[in-house]
This record gives structure tokens, C-alpha cells and sequence, in this order.
């Protein structure tokens, strides 16, 4: 009984080292020729089933919840239905691998923001933008200064002359690594104050940060209209300054920071990435798609309602605008230093 | 049970062990920031002094225990009757569990190369027929088993969890 | 009370009603299943809720919620796998009760004592949502630090013979809970030059394989030594379900019910605890009020009582703060916020003003979906059992398969696969050992919360002392100073006694 047994696993083991040994030369034979046209049918004919949207963030959050709601209306010019999976972790980069190392055949998608960019400078990866296809920047969610109404301070301004005066009073919280650290950082040296009078604390994302805050336990962090809005109305936090070109429509009163003689204004710019080497008739149908939704009245007054603001930018001009983007956070990587 | 003290030792080292790798890592992490005054490092290490200073008391147990009974009465074990057979049995079992872990082993292997259908349905009849009384009557019974389960199981993560296990060849 | 009438109204209607019960099927079924989680189901079922109106997708996802966290207790009872992490000290007592003959009253209990539970913590919710949620956030890092310093305190009573390995057990979890990126300064952590690693250990792989692969060689042995028989089953014993009797037995422990109940939900509205914390807080609070606590883990009703009754009230809970300040408890709550935010409503605590009829329909669908679970666990109990029934040379492949599925789906990711693999041979050796496995769960699923609060405390003040003077922090250092002086007391009376029968 105990040979039988024996034979079977030695059977089986053989047979794993046998598959494992064989498939890929039996993949690589094929003709080059046929390939290219069968490449060009795959075009032709995309897309044949559904395509997966990875999403690198935990369900119910900001990025979360606008993929999913843009993807509703998007795979309706797509006749394939757009399956949103989250992976979260790792600032982000478990999920933008995936999609890295995806095959670049327009059926493995990445909704994503900044943070590509900030979990390359903060080291957690050794890649950035250029690892991908852009297909198009879809929203920017402007960024909002916040603190407890119970504080003195009434814009970002006064916070920060404190600050000053007394440099490692005010505890900031922030997602070390991520893109609400670089804008802290980015708001301190448009203020040209040092970047140690404030005290950084890390919390993981912006609901711990909130929860903190409102527990009084820190003293500010940045959030945005979606996230703290209920609060604000509530009148536990307050605004301090807006970091955009001009006040958003939700909340006329709240200065700009620009207004207050910082320069800064800067969101997290949320768009749709394909692997590397992503045919460009496939890129074309996906960006199509997605103006498509961008364009739907419904799907717009939802994201505006979030306090988000639609910013269209076909593959083109998103390739550009992530360049200038890249310079901006090399510069404020350099801060971190 | 009889060697029950040898193996906590032999535990204890393993742990002592991976507790020296880890903290001769653990000074390759980053210093504290400015504020951060305990850094990424200093957790690690509150936990493997813990673990390391465990390890070492149960070593220290297990060995003076050893001593104390060097001959092995059987004082260790349980109960005295049907030891012969007790050891039979968690030999049996010993072998079974090896015998499991080599077939999930090569499982997991082939999965990526053969793809979820291929792989998992010889995975599925096999490892079902090592674990029977081996009569040829219930061999339909699993492998209707094994195929129905393959399919259901691949077709519902693709259709409703957007989640496509790896087809392999059959591409 | 009109709005009461109103969302009752609302909730009370065909539609609503069979969204509930179909959600907390689906839930169900999930938390069934080991390897699939409640967050997934609720994650899949949000794009449904776009096209419906606020109260009908939040209703949906309350079923699939309340059905998670009963389902859960399914495979863990009739396998010995927790199907979900809040379900672990479920099968410390209700995989031995079904082992010895009686899956259908562990079942029974577990079921009812889920129900009777999570209507405990949905009358807490419903009375007193805003000042409990208000206190809770006065838990800063001080205070969770030392409320996690007493949850670890737990496993020193976590029912092992060694004391020393149960500790080593929980360092181990600890430990593998620093691996990948660090959760204050984000630096990379003991990754080996594995990018896979970048977020250390996922979860799930870990909890199936530790118990999982040992539980399936113990079944799979069992199968094989005992009967040479063909009709060798997985469980022995009736498929019969005492809900009677079982009702009886759960309402003769009231006292544990409500406790527990009231620990679940309490531990639900505290930001980061979860029902892993309220599970086994509940289980060690019974075990340590009971006349008879080394019974526990033999299979006994009250530890499946508490268990469950816990995590369930963890469902009302966490509902707390997402509803009275817009925080979420948990994932799960997460998504449900998320869900509110689409429909252009704004969570926050304003929401009981300005949408009072969606939140009493809140809570009436709460209490609404625990009844459809227990309607459907009473139809559809006796089918689980019957697959339980299955030969046990059929059912081990195919929970091992399901196994590695499950690990697969969680990140599209083969590596975890491996990490299951890995983790059930760590599981087999330790417990082959006499180390227990339930310490090494919760330290990893404690580790990084113990890690983080006692960084930011000590980030926004270096001043350690405050851990000392800060009264609710204090309180919980005291309670545990006191849980372990309890279990070394426990563990030297039980020595005498062993100590006076043997000699």
C-alpha cells in the first residue's frame, strides 16, 4: 500500500517538473508572422470580455469609489462589462505591480493618482509613471489644510506663524510616503518656513488622520471636501486653505492658499493606466470610453457632488501633464531629504 | 509524546536562531526620523527580545527536564496502554502529512503552467484516491467531483469576482 | 417617531426586504467559505448599490454584513477552520462539540447566540450611537496602545498547557506582523529583496493555512485510522438541528449573551479594534467569569456563546461611529460610507439631522437582516451539514483547493498562494509541538496596531509617562497587570490540583 502511494506522488512531481519544464518553450515556437496578425485582430475585435480595473486602494475610499462609479458609465461605450478589484497595500504598489507585470493586452487596467509618483520618491518602489501606458486623467481632487474648530487658528496662514514661533508645537499627522506627506511639505516651503517647526506624525490614510483629529490628539492634516465636509458642517473642523488655483464651489468662504501668500495649489489627480507596450488601437477604444463617461451629465454632477472636480485629459496631454507632474515631486522629494 | 522535551528543545533553537538572523537585520533598517524617536527598528527588536528570552526559558526548561529524567520512563506519556499503537498511528499520520504537503506542493506548481482547470482536476482525483480505501467503485464519485468543482469554482470567480484563475495552456 | 414610521415604511417594503435576505445569503456563503472574507462580498455587491436608492443599498450591505459574521462560525464549527478571522474562538469549543457528535447543537448555539448578540449590540447602537461614539474619541494613540497591551494580555489564558509557548506563539505573531513596509514612517521592513513582501504577510493565507492544512491531516488521518470504511464521514452525528433546545441552552447563559454582546459592540465603536478583538475578548471574559473555566475549549456551549454573541454585537458597534461621526469601524463600514457619499449624502454628525429617516432605516434594517439570517441559517443549515456528512477523502481536497483559491482571489497574486502553503506547514510542526495557534493570530492582527499607537503617542509626545497619567489608558494597564496575575494564579491552582491527583 505504502509503494502505491509512494508511485503516485513520485508520479505526480514528475509530472509538475515535467509541465513546468515544457509549457514555456512550447509558447515561444510560435511563428512570428501569425502573431502579428493575430496582434491586430486582438485590436480589431477588443474588447472580447471583461476587463479588469485594479484598484490599489482599500473598497470605500475616495479612489475606490470614483473608479467604480466612472467605470459604471464607461463600460457602457465599451460593451464589456469593467470589473473593479481592489488590492490594497503598500503604498499603493501591490495593485500597480500587478498591473506592471499584466499582460499588455488593454484587459488589466490600473486606476490610480499621484501616489505612483510618491511611492517611487519615498523608495518603496523603483518605478514610476514610465512603468505604464497613460490612458487619460479622468478627476482632481483638490486639497483642503484642516483642523479642530476648537483650535485658534482660521487659516493656514496663522497656523503656520505659530508654528514659527514655537517650531515642533503643532503635531501634523500624515501617510508618510504618500502624497498628503509631499504636500504638507510642498505647503511649508511655499510658506518658506523650515519643515521641521512642524511635528509630523504617520497615521495610515486620511480616516485615522480625521479620527484623530477630531479626538483632538493632533492638530491638522489635509483632507478633502468627500472626507471632511460632515464634519466641518457639524462644526467640529474647520478649513484653513484650500491648496487650488481658486475657491471650490462647496465652500465659497475658505480661502486659498494663494490667497493667503502661499503658493501652492496641487490635487491628487486621478487617471487610467495600461502595462507597458498596451497596443495603441486598444489605448484609443479605453480613452474613448472613459471621455465618453466624463461627458455623461449623471456621472459628472456625482463626482462633483464628492467634491471632486472632472478633469478630462486624453492620453497626449496626460503624458505631458505627468511629466510636469514628475518634476514637481522630484522637487519636494528633495525636501524629504 | 515520549521525546516531547527534545523536540521543545530543538524548538527553542530554531526560534533562538531566527531571532539572531532577525536582529542582525534589523540594523540595516532606517534610523529614527526627527521625530520618530523609535524609528522602524526598535519594535522589531522589542518583539525578538521578547521571543529570543522566551525561547531561551523553554530551552532552559526542556534541558533540565531532560536531565532530571534521563532514562525515558514512561511518566511522560499520558497513559500507558496502547502506546505501541499510538506510535503506529502518529507515525500513520506523520506520513500522511508529508504525503499531503508533497501533492499540494506540486499542485501549487503545476497551477501557473497548466492553468486552474488542468491542474486542479488530477490534483482533485488524485489526492481523493490516496486518502479512500482505494476501491475502483468510488472513482466516479470523485472524479465527478473533481471536474464539477473545477468548472463551478472557475467559471463563478470569473463571471462574478472579475478574478480569472490562471488558464495555462489551455489559452 | 415619525421618522421612525417612515423608515419603517421604507425598509418594510417587498423590494427591501428580499435585498436584505439575498445580502445576508450571500454573506452567508461567503463567510462559509475559508478564504473568502466579508469585505469582498460587501466590496462586490457595491456596484449593485449605484442604480438603488441609499436605503436599499445600505440595506443590501447590512445583510451581507450580518450574514458574514453568522457564516463564519460554519466551517469553523463543522471543519475546524474559522471562515472568517472574527470567527477563530468560535471553533476553540464548537469544533470539539461537533467532533464529539454534535455539529447541530454547536451550530444551533452559534447561530442563535449570533442573533441574540447582534441584537444586543443593535439596541446599544440604536439608544445611545452619539455619546458612546463621542467618548470613543478620546482614544488617542495612549489609549489603544494600552487597550491592545490587554488585549495580548489574553494569551496568556489562551487555553494552552505551556504557558511559555503560548507567549512564544503570540512574539511569533507579533514578529511576523513587522514584516513589509512599517506603518508610521513607511520604511521598508525585513523584505529579503521580495517585492511581494512590500506589504509583509497578507493576512488571509496565513489564518487558512495555520489552520487549515493542520485541521484537514488531522481529518484526513482520522478518516483513514479509524474505519476502513467507504462511508468513513467528515462529521459523525446527527444532521438534526436542536433549535429548541439550543434556544434554552443560550438564554440559560443570558448573563454571558449580553456580556459578550455588549464587549462586541463596545470593541466595534473603538477606531482600529475589530471583531478579531471582540471575539476574543469575549471568549477569555466568559472563560474567566465561568465556575469552570478549564472546561473551556473542550466544547463546551458557553465559550460558543460568547464567541459568537461577540462578534456579532461587533456588527451593531461598529456601526456606532459610522453613523454618529462618519468614521468608519471598520472595511466594511468603510464601503458603506462609501456608498453614502455616491448618493450625495454626507456622512458625518450631522447625518441624524439631516437624513433622520435614512438612519432609523439603518437601524431597522440592522435588526431586519439578523432576522433573515437566522431564517435563512434555519432553512439552509441542514445543507451545510449534509456536505460536512461527505466522506472526508472528498471534503479534505476540496477545502485544500478551496483554500488555495481563496488565497489566490485576495490579491491576483501567486505568492500567497505559497505564504498558505508555507504558513500550514509552520501550523502543522507548531502544533505537532504543543504550540498553540490562535496567539500567533492575534499577535499578527495585533502587532502593527501595538506598533503604530505607541509611535504616535510617543511622536506627538515624547513623554512616555503619559501612558501612566492619562485615566483610561491607566485603567486598561491596570486590567491587565490584573489578567495576568488572574492566569498565573489560574495556571498554579490547576498545577496543585493535577499535582494532588497524580500523587
Amino acid at each position: 500500500m505504502r509503494k502505491s502511494l509512494l508511485m503516485v506522488l513520485v508520479a505526480v512531481i514528475c509530472l509538475a517538473l515535467l509541465a513546468s519544464g515544457c509549457a514555456p518553450e512550447a509558447q515561444e515556437e510560435a511563428k512570428p508572422q501569425a502573431e502579428e496578425k493575430a496582434a491586430e485582430e486582438a485590436v480589431a475585435k477588443y474588447p472580447e470580455r471583461p476587463i479588469q480595473l485594479v484598484i490599489p486602494y482599500k473598497p470605500g475610499g475616495a479612489t475606490d469609489i470614483i473608479f467604480r462609479l466612472v467605470c459604471k458609465y464607461a463600460e457602457k461605450h465599451l460593451g464589456q462589462p469593467i470589473v473593479c478589484v481592489n488590492m490594497p497595500g503598500a503604498t499603493s504598489t501591490v495593485g500597480s505591480r500587478h498591473v506592471k507585470e499584466a499582460r499588455p493586452d488593454g484587459y488589466t487596467l490600473l486606476g490610480s493618482h499621484d501616489v505612483i509618483a510618491t511611492a517611487f520618491y519615498s523608495g518603496v518602489v523603483d518605478y514610476a509613471f514610465e512603468a505604464f501606458e497613460p490612458i487619460c486623467l479622468i478627476t482632481s481632487t483638490p486639497n483642503i489644510a484642516t483642523t479642530h474648530s476648537d483650535y485658534p487658528w482660521n487659516t493656514m496662514k496663522e497656523l503656520l506663524e505659530e508654528a514659527k514661533s514655537k517650531p515642533g508645537e503643532i503635531v501634523w499627522s500624515t501617510t508618510f510616503g504618500s502624497t498628503d506627506h509631499f504636500f504638507i511639505l510642498g505647503i511649508l516651503e511655499a510658506a518658506g518656513v523650515s519643515k521641521d517647526v512642524l511635528r509630523l506624525v504617520g497615521y495610515e490614510g486620511t480616516g485615522p488622520q480625521l479620527t484623530a483629529l477630531l479626538g483632538k490628539h493632533t492638530h491638522g492634516c489635509m483632507a478633502n471636501v468627500a472626507s471632511a465636509m460632515g464634519h466641518v458642517e457639524a462644526g467640529d473642523l474647520k478649513f484653513l486653505g484650500v491648496a487650488w488655483e481658486s475657491r471650490l464651489p462647496q465652500i465659497p468662504d475658505v480661502p486659498t492658499l494663494k490667497e493667503q501668500g502661499i503658493d501652492f495649489a496641487h490635487a491628487t489627480n486621478r487617471g487610467v493606466f495600461a502595462p507597458k507596450g498596451t497596443p495603441e488601437g486598444i489605448l484609443k477604444k479605453i480613452e474613448e470610453a472613459f471621455r465618453k463617461a466624463m461627458e455623461d451629465p449623471e456621472c459628472k454632477a456625482k463626482i462633483e457632488e464628492m467634491g471632486t472636480l472632472v478633469n478630462f485629459k486624453p492620453r497626449e496631454e496626460y503624458v505631458k501633464f505627468l511629466d510636469e507632474l514628475m518634476k514637481k515631486y522630484d522637487k519636494l522629494a528633495q525636501m524629504m531629504k | 509524546m515520549v521525546k516531547t522535551r527534545k523536540w521543545d528543545a530543538v524548538l527553542a533553537v530554531v526560534m533562538l536562531l531566527l531571532v539572531a538572523f532577525m536582529y542582525w537585520h534589523t540594523y540595516a533598517l532606517p534610523q529614527a526620523g526627527k521625530w520618530d524617536r523609535l524609528g522602524p527598528a526598535a519594535w522589531p527588536r522589542m518583539v525578538l527580545m521578547v521571543l529570543g528570552l522566551l525561547s531561551l526559558i523553554l530551552l532552559v526548561t526542556s534541558l533540565a527536564a531532560g536531565r532530571a529524567q534521563p532514562s525515558r520512563q514512561p511518566k511522560e506519556r499520558p497513559s500507558g496502554e496502547g502506546s505501541t499503537q499510538e506510535s503506529r498511528s502518529n507515525r500513520a499520520k506523520a506520513r500522511l502529512a508529508v504525503t499531503i504537503f508533497a501533492l499540494m506542493f506540486a499542485y501549487i506548481l503545476i497551477i501557473p503552467k497548466l492553468g486552474f482547470v488542468l491542474s486542479s482536476i488530477p490534483f482533485l482525483v488524485g489526492c481523493q484516491w490516496i486518502l479512500s480505501p482505494r476501491q475502483t467503485r468510488l472513482l466516479p464519485g470523485m472524479v465527478v467531483l473533481a471536474v464539477a468543482l473545477t468548472l463551478v469554482v472557475n467559471y463563478v470567480f470569473a463571471r462574478y469576482l472579475g478574478v480569472y484563475l490562471p488558464s495555462g495552456i489551455l489559452r | 417617531m415619525e421618522f421612525l414610521i417612515q423608515a419603517a415604511a421604507e425598509v418594510f417594503t417587498a423590494k427591501v426586504l428580499a435585498l436584505i435576505t439575498l445580502g445576508a445569503l450571500a454573506g452567508i456563503i461567503v463567510g462559509a467559505i475559508p478564504g473568502f472574507t466579508i469585505t469582498m462580498g460587501i466590496a462586490l455587491t457595491l456596484p449593485f448599490t449605484f442604480g438603488m436608492s441609499p436605503i436599499e443599498g445600505l440595506a443590501t450591505m447590512l445583510g451581507v454584513y450580518v450574514g458574514g459574521y453568522s457564516g463564519g462560525q460554519i466551517s469553523g464549527i463543522l471543519l475546524g477552520i474559522p471562515g472568517t478571522p472574527s470567527s477563530i474562538c468560535t471553533t476553540f469549543d464548537g469544533h470539539p462539540m461537533a467532533k464529539k457528535g454534535q455539529p447541530g447543537r454547536a451550530l444551533a448555539l452559534g447561530v442563535i447566540s449570533s442573533f441574540l448578540g447582534g441584537l444586543v449590540g443593535a439596541v446599544v447602537l440604536i439608544i445611545t450611537a452619539v455619546p458612546i461614539a463621542r467618548f470613543a474619541l478620546r482614544f488617542g494613540p495612549w489609549e489603544i496602545f494600552s487597550l491592545i497591551v490587554f488585549a495580548l494580555t489574553l494569551i496568556a489564558s489562551l487555553g494552552s498547557k505551556s504557558l511559555t509557548k503560548g507567549l512564544m506563539a503570540g512574539a511569533f505573531g507579533l514578529l511576523l506582523a513587522t514584516f513589509g513596509i512599517d506603518p508610521v514612517a513607511g520604511q521598508l521592513r525585513f523584505t529579503f529583496g521580495l517585492h511581494e513582501l512590500t506589504d509583509g504577510f497578507e493576512f488571509l493565507p496565513v489564518l487558512i493555512g495555520l489552520f487549515a492544512l493542520p485541521q484537514m491531516i488531522d481529518a484526513a488521518a482520522r478518516g483513514r485510522t479509524e474505519t476502513k470504511q467507504v462511508d468513513s464521514s467528515f462529521i459523525e452525528g446527527s444532521i438534526q438541528v436542536p433549535w429548541l433546545a439550543g434556544l434554552r441552552e443560550v438564554l440559560s447563559q443570558w448573563v454571558n449573551l449580553v456580556r459578550s454582546g455588549l464587549i462586541g459592540c463596545m470593541v466595534g465603536a473603538l477606531p482600529a479594534a475589530g471583531g478579531v478583538t471582540s471575539n476574543f475578548l469575549a471568549y477569555d471574559q466568559a472563560q474567566k467569569m465561568s465556575k469552570h473555566p478549564e472546561k473551556f475549549g473542550t466544547g463546551i456551549p458557553d465559550g460558543i456563546i460568547a464567541s459568537e454573541a461577540g462578534n456579532n454585537g461587533t456588527a451593531g458597534g461598529s456601526l456606532i461611529p459610522t453613523i454618529a461621526l462618519g468614521i468608519p469601524g471598520n472595511a466594511i463600514t468603510a464601503v458603506m460610507l462609501g456608498a453614502l457619499i455616491l448618493h450625495g449624502i454626507t456622512p458625518g454628525p450631522m447625518l441624524l439631522r439631516h437624513e433622520p429617516v435614512l438612519v432609523y432605516g439603518v437601524f431597522i434594517a440592522l435588526i431586519v437582516a439578523h432576522f433573515s439570517m437566522l431564517l435563512l441559517q434555519i432553512v439552509g443549515l441542514r445543507g451545510f451539514l449534509r456536505i460536512a456528512k461527505a466522506p472526508s477523502f472528498s471534503l479534505v481536497p476540496a477545502v485544500l483547493t478551496l483554500c488555495v483559491v481563496g488565497s489566490f482571489a485576495l490579491n491576483n497574486r501567486f505568492f500567497d498562494v505559497w505564504v498558505f502553503l508555507l504558513f500550514g506547514l509552520i501550523g502543522y510542526l507548531l502544533s505537532r509541538l504543543g504550540v498553540p495557534l490562535a496567539p500567533v493570530v492575534l499577535g499578527l492582527i495585533l502587532g502593527p496596531l501595538a506598533e503604530s499607537n505607541l509611535r504616535q503617542a510617543l511622536m506627538i509626545n515624547p513623554n512616555p509617562n503619559l501612558f501612566f497619567t492619562r485615566p483610561i489608558s491607566a485603567l486598561f494597564l491596570g486590567i491587565s497587570l490584573l489578567s495576568i496575575a488572574y492566569s498565573a494564579w489560574q495556571i498554579m491552582r490547576q498545577r496543585k490540583r493535577t499535582l494532588a491527583e497524580t500523587g
